[in-house]
């Protein structure tokens, strides 16, 4: 199950989270000689400072409902949010749709964090230097942090 | 007597099915269908048309979807009467079907302009799979198609036409294209991208009337004088909610308004998608926006509140998202038509980049996003924020 809590107040845009992600899914992928796609988190300037924008994997996922080709997905097992390459057409509707900024295309497709499945915790929070990002010890907290996503969509989040 | 009537099996209809069925697992739920298919992807059509989707791309669920959900579904036939009185639905095979809660998620039809009909082999709108085989028989390449209508339907079926390989002509009777939802500088932009890929496109002209040739093409008479030539002509001016069923009862012409809960006025009658008039928060009106997350989102809420409970709907939030070319394009909430009333903007330009913000009484209501849009998501949850607190004040 994952259990990545976000804070983004607490981000200081450092960008280590990023390069983690990047390295992590270019060694777990199998290779020998990686090769660095672009990272599935993003550090964006809002106002003033710098944001990470990342899949909050929000239990209701409005990417999902906003997908008008099937192509995102809960997956039970993992509790992540998943983009199925083959079937999405690339159309920004779940980049408009996710509040927290977490799509973007990338070669013409949806590109979001996967939650690092196939490796044992996420790299990113192992990385992060101020808590901005953390693997959660009691689940709470990251159903906390994602029925978030749910509260702010039907408009009665302050 | 099934408990739960459906009428209309499409995105709003499964929607409610998928709610209901998770809700309450052996409810009793009967689905009336017009459509002789499974529920497909409307939006994918013209992805389907530029050749870049298959057939089976299009369908929303697995073909042995009603019998896992338990489902009873009659396809092929259409509701004409409710009599809300009675609670009771006469299909046009002459079956009657009583309910306990009904909902209506009939979506809406492609406006045709009077003395034209899709009966005629040159006319055609794009809205069902029939639609498209219609469009796809003529779009071969070296034909020539014209385009009615420049809102985001007609941009993206002239794109794909375009793709696969047709001469497509657009003739948009507002001053520039996709009027609706974007101002002239951005709709410009797109314009100049879908130019530069072979699309011709006539802005301030409209059709006067359809001359069929012999060889089965037809000639567009235009209301500036001049004629154009074509195989087919698709009519993309819009659409109307498809409230039949329902219309003895309807004064109004618009579709069926429903408060947060998703019911109508009629007793145990709800409505979802196209075909429901729902608070619009930018605008702060009620209206049809009709698009494909109202729809699901929608749907979803009426299937819980049909089985008692209490989901209440946050509104909705006029959007679009379009891909010309490789050019992403987002409009989301409301752009002023005229400059009155209290109204600020806020304009970035940078080449192939346009970002426009457009605030009201110092509340964001609007954005306009060309060429980049990463941050779409972002100015979204902002515009229903702000719209949530100015609601509540
Ligand atoms: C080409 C195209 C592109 C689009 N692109 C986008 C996009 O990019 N983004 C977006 O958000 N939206 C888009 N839309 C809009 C989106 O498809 C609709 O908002 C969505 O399909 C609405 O779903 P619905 O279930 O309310 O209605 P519909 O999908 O219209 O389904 C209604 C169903 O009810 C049936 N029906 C009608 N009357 C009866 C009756 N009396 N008895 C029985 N059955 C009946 C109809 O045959 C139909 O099957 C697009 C639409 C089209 C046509």
């Amino acid at each position: 199950m994952l259990t990545l809590k976000v804070d983004p107040v607490k981000c200081d845009g450092c960008g280590r989270c990023a390069v983690a992600c990047q390295v992590g899914h270019a060694f777990s992928s199998g290779g020998r000689l990686p090769v660095f796609a672009a990272p599935l988190l993003w550090i964006r300037q809002s106002g003033d400072s710098k944001r990470i924008e990342i899949c909050r994997h929000c239990e209701t996922p409005v990417c999902a409902d906003a997908c008008v080709a099937g192509a995102i997905y809960c997956d039970a097992g993992s509790g992540t949010v998943q983009v199925c390459a083959d079937k999405c057409i690339g159309c920004y509707s779940c980049v408009m749709d996710c509040p927290f900024g977490a799509l973007c295309l990338q070669e013409g497709l949806a590109a979001k964090c996967d939650g690092c499945r196939d490796i044992n915790g996420p790299l990113c929070a192992k990385h992060c230097p101020t808590g901005a990002l953390q693997t959660a010890a009691d689940s709470r907290a990251a159903a906390a942090s994602r029925r978030r996503g749910r509260l702010l969509l039907t408009g009665r989040a302050r | 007597m099934s408990k739960y009537l459906i009428i209309g099996y499409s995105t709003a209809g499964l929607s409610a099915v998928r709610a209901l069925t998770e809700y309450e697992p052996r409810a009793s739920i009967t689905v009336i269908s017009a459509e002789r298919h499974l529920p497909y992807s409307r939006v994918l059509l013209t992805h389907f048309i530029a050749g870049k989707v298959q057939r089976r791309d299009l369908d929303l669920v697995v073909p042995d979807f009603s019998q896992q959900a338990g489902i009873t579904l009659l396809q092929g036939v259409r509701a004409v009467h409710i009599d809300p009185g009675e609670k009771r639905v006469m299909l046009d095979n002459g079956e009657r079907l009583s309910y306990r809660a009904l909902l209506l998620s009939t979506g809406s039809s492609p406006i045709f302009p009077e003395g034209l009909t899709p009966s005629d082999p040159c006319v055609a709108g794009l809205r069902s799979l029939e639609d498209c085989e219609k469009i796809m028989r003529h779009a071969v390449p070296g034909a020539a198609v014209a385009v009615i209508g420049g809102g985001p339907v007609g941009v993206k079926l002239a794109c794909a036409l375009r793709e696969a390989g047709v001469s497509v002509h657009m003739l948009v009777s507002s001053p520039h294209l996709l009027s609706q939802v974007a101002d002239e500088e951005a709709a410009g932009m797109v314009r100049k991208r879908m130019e530069a890929c072979g699309i011709n496109i006539l802005t301030g002209v409209d059709v006067s009337g359809l001359e069929p040739d012999s060889d089965g093409a037809a000639t567009l008479m235009l209301n500036d004088g001049t004629e154009l030539a074509c195989s087919l002509a698709v009519f993309c001016k819009g659409v109307r909610p498809n409230t039949e069923p329902l219309q003895v009862l309807q004064t109004r012409g618009g579709g069926i308004r429903v408060d947060k809960f998703m019911r109508s006025v009629f007793e145990d009658i709800y409505a979802a998608g196209d075909v429901a008039e729902t608070f619009e928060i930018t605008r702060r009106q009620y209206c049809t926006a009709a698009i494909w997350p109202h729809a699901v989102r929608q749907g979803r809420l009426a299937g819980l509140n049909m089985a008692g409970c209490e989901a209440p709907y946050g509104g909705s939030l006029f959007r679009n998202a379009l891909e010309v070319f490789g050019l992403p394009f987002i409009s989301i909430g409301i752009h002023p038509v005229s400059s009155c009333g209290n109204w600020d903007m806020e304009i970035c330009r940078d080449g192939l980049v346009y970002r426009k913000l457009i605030y009201r009484e110092n509340s964001l209501v609007g954005a306009q996003l060309v060429g980049r849009v990463e941050e779409a998501g972002a100015l979204q949850a902002e515009i229903r924020r702000c719209a949530v607190q100015d609601l509540d004040e």
